[in-house]
């Protein structure tokens, strides 16, 4: 979590949250910068060791703090490094689009995508595309996204309060 | 005639629809038009 606080940092409203996956996109992502491919200076990237730890918390915290886009990036669904460990994030993805829906919240601001290793320049040109949505992004809508999930947030903490008996 | 199942690209935009998978296994959404995994599949 601190992680997602340092990466959004001060000026979220331009930010790209990119949680990559330690086998795959992150090294894709690597590829890209060695081969010097053109890509957003304003994207932080997130290293997990798999797209399928990146919990449902971490994304909306990344919401929460400003963020404009967050980018889900892992290995294809065949190539998990922990068998089927993908296969969870595509459902979760799927489940947060519907709750960024039902929150007033465009969905297309998370984005989900299968990079590989060998796949650097897909990265960069993903990137420049997510860049380009970025930029559709108004402050109305991050700010009205920061009230509506910190709300969330605060009925989530009343909800899981332990109740003392009196 | 088998089930459809409709999709919309969360890229582009486009939405399309294809004959419902029987697989158990969860597979790769890829947009046909802009090729990008961020398929979001429709509820009817």
């Amino acid at each position: 979590m601190a992680a997602v606080e340092a990466a959004v940092g001060e000026n979220g409203r331009e930010r790209i949250v990119v949680f990559a996956c330690n086998w795959c996109s992150y090294a894709g992502a690597d590829g890209a910068g060695v081969a010097r491919l053109q890509q957003p200076p304003n994207a932080r990237i997130i290293r997990t060791m798999c797209s399928g730890r990146v919990a449902e918390k971490f994304i909306l915290r990344a919401f929460e703090l400003g963020a404009a886009m967050v980018l889900v990036s892992g290995c294809h669904l065949a190539d998990c490094h922990y068998i089927s460990a993908n296969s969870w994030t595509q459902k979760r993805v799927d489940r947060l689009w519907d709750r960024l829906e039902k929150l007033g919240i465009r969905p297309e601001r998370l984005q989900l995508e299968w990079i590989s290793a060998a796949e650097g320049q897909k990265f960069a040109r993903v990137m420049q595309e997510i860049e380009e949505m970025r930029k559709t992004v108004t402050a109305e809508e991050i700010e009205h996204t920061r009230r509506v999930l910190a709300e969330e947030r605060e009925k989530e903490a009343v909800r899981k309060k332990p109740r003392v008996k009196a | 005639m088998a089930e459809q199942e409709n999709f919309r690209c969360l890229r582009c935009g486009y939405e399309y629809s294809q004959p419902k998978s029987g697989k158990a296994q969860v597979e790769e959404r890829i947009c046909p038009k802009c090729k990008s995994n961020s398929v979001r599949k429709l509820s009817k």
